[in-house]
């Protein structure tokens, strides 16, 4: 069933950063410069729809000046696919306009609820994984993807509770979520060290429990840790560099997966542009470093075939 | 339990009220455990809504202090209707609020004066009115050319203290009757403004032809010759001031 699914990737398989207003002209100098330089390790930018759900203003006309030179990667954050509620139906119709103006290469929101009708968390909340949690994520993640006429990719969260009543791994809901969809995954490496060490998972059997080919983008972020009596705690707060199990994660992820768009994640306490650049220039670094054991490993197994 | 039935109102209850209402049997783990990862969230959407207002309006945080507008906005999060908007609008009638909690008319002011700021940032785009385009005109010409407000100009008047704060920012807010806040290309812009250039920018919040706003704004003017070099002059006024599109 799974290899039937046409994984929706026309994002560049290199690395993209989030774009932040304060790294606007820099990075617009660095993807307008006619000779690539050592510094030329982006080739697509992210960003949060709903910071351009206006008319106009500045931040239009910064995006439209990307727009015109990189593809762009919209991560929502707002549909609230998990509310009982349904999706948020003033947040997809300013999506599907956003998406209209600007013709982004991806979509994506994450596997949570954000609110009701009533009242919005601005957090991603976690959902059960459930048969039931499934049917209702499922056919919003349709309704989304119907009204976009596009699909789109959803993301593995950072979970600081389990429910009770799981009765699937995250990796199986996401995989059925993916199959009875066809949509496909975007898998955050940071919120599977955060999720295994909060729930004691197994971060590796979490990385190896997903399926490479429906993986359309990744993202690597780092988080801040607090130590209490009942454990550690790791709070996915993308303000500060990605830590060595990340990457080490990551690698392992790529050495299965090959290259994928990759992004470094930095939303509060935001660095220096040089500084994602830096880590970019680790991601793609790993990138390669994988994809050529990948081809190794494939050659010996060629050679011994 | 239900996850979509009960599962959530529980949560939203616990987030709202407190751990209080989150049933036991909802999450695995210790209640140690538990309560942890609840407070992640709860700290999350609490730290984002109080950013959000912050962010909204740093010049009236900067006046009263950060205690005294971090009171007034945990508060204001109370209110009923506030947390359903999204983070962007959360600040819509903080200024009312600021006034029912017994602040400072300026201080509302000041806040209303922020809203208004960052309405016009994220106003829909238009090519603004050049003054060299009127100037080509013959006289009948310019009486038949229609014109219209900027999507991202707003003029009001404003308590002395607006006048005061922003004044330090601005020359010449001081001692205007009016300010106007526009945003003809990237940047916002605020200008001094009189009386009659509010006036006119009323009345040209739809398409209106130059001689028609004569005829308008002029009415409640005695010397006619006077009154129409005063209307233009207002008008070219807010033209330089960016408030005027071209249609």
């Amino acid at each position: 069933m799974l290899a039937d699914i046409t994984p929706p990737s026309p994002l560049p398989p290199g690395t993209g950063v989030g774009l932040k207003p304060q790294h606007y002209s820099q990075a617009l100098d660095l993807v307008s410069a006619s000779t690539p330089s050592a510094d030329s390790i982006l080739s697509w930018f992210e960003v949060h729809p709903q910071n351009y759900f206006s008319a106009g203003g500045p931040p239009h006309r910064w995006l439209t000046a990307f727009a015109e030179r990189v593809p762009l990667s919209f991560h929502s954050v707002g549909l609230s696919l998990g509310s009982r509620d349904g999706v948020d139906c003033d947040e997809l119709e300013q999506l599907a306009a956003l998406c209209n103006r600007y013709a982004p290469a991806m979509v994506s929101d994450h596997l949570s609820w954000s609110g009701s009708a009533s009242n919005r968390y601005p957090d991603l909340l976690p959902v059960p994984y459930t048969k039931e949690a499934l049917d209702h994520f499922a056919a919003q993640v349709a309704r989304v993807q119907d009204r976009l006429g596009r699909t789109m990719l959803i993301e593995n969260p950072s979970r600081y509770l389990a429910f009770a009543r799981d009765d699937m791994s995250e990796a199986d809901f996401l995989h059925a979520l993916c199959a009875r969809t066809g949509c496909g995954i975007l898998f955050d490496i940071n919120n599977i060290e955060v999720s295994a060490t909060n729930l004691g998972l197994d971060a590796d059997a979490m990385i190896d429990a997903i399926d490479p080919t429906l993986v359309g983008e990744v993202h690597l972020a780092g988080h801040a840790r607090e130590d209490h009596a009942h454990g550690t705690l790791l709070i996915d707060d993308h303000g500060s560099q990605v830590t060595d199990e990340t990457w080490r994660l990551f690698e392992r992820f790529a050495l299965r997966a090959g290259a994928r768009p990759v992004l470094i994640e930095w939303d509060t306490d935001v660095p220096e542009f040089d500084t994602l650049l830096a880590e970019a220039a680790i991601a793609a670094a790993i990138t390669r470093r994988a994809t050529r054991n990948r081809q190794s490993v494939r050659g010996q197994l060629h050679a011994l075939a | 339990m239900h996850w979509l039935d009960s599962g959530q109102s529980a949560m939203m209850a616990a987030l709202d009220h407190g751990p209080a209402h989150l049933p036991a049997e909802l999450f695995a783990g210790s209640p140690d455990r538990v309560l942890a990862g609840m407070k992640v969230h709860a700290n999350t959407i609490s730290h984002a809504r109080l950013v959000a207002l912050e962010e909204t309006f740093p010049r009236t945080r900067e006046h009263i202090g950060h205690d005294r507008f971090n009171e007034h906005s945990r508060l204001f999060l109370l209110q009923p209707g506030v947390t359903a908007q999204p983070l962007t609008q959360i600040g819509a009638g903080f200024e009312q609020f600021l006034i029912d909690q017994g602040e400072a008319a300026g201080t509302a002011d000041l806040a209303r004066f922020e809203w208004r700021w960052l309405t016009a940032y994220h106003a829909a785009e238009a090519e603004p009115l050049a003054l060299d385009v009127l100037t080509s005109f013959a006289p009948d010409e310019l009486l038949e050319h229609t014109i219209v407000r900027h999507p991202a100009a707003i003029v009001s008047r404003f308590d002395p203290l607006v006048h005061q704060v922003i004044g330090a920012e601005v020359a010449g807010l001081d001692a205007a009757e009016a300010i106007i806040i526009a945003r003809p290309q990237a940047q916002v812009l605020v200008s001094p403004a009189s009386a009659l250039m509010a006036q006119l920018l009323a009345a040209a919040k739809n398409p209106v032809t130059i001689g028609n706003l004569l005829m308008q704004t002029g009415e409640s003017m005695d010397n006619n010759e006077a009154a129409v070099a005063a209307i233009m002059q207002a008008l070219v006024a807010l033209i330089n001031a960016g408030a005027i599109a071209r249609l």
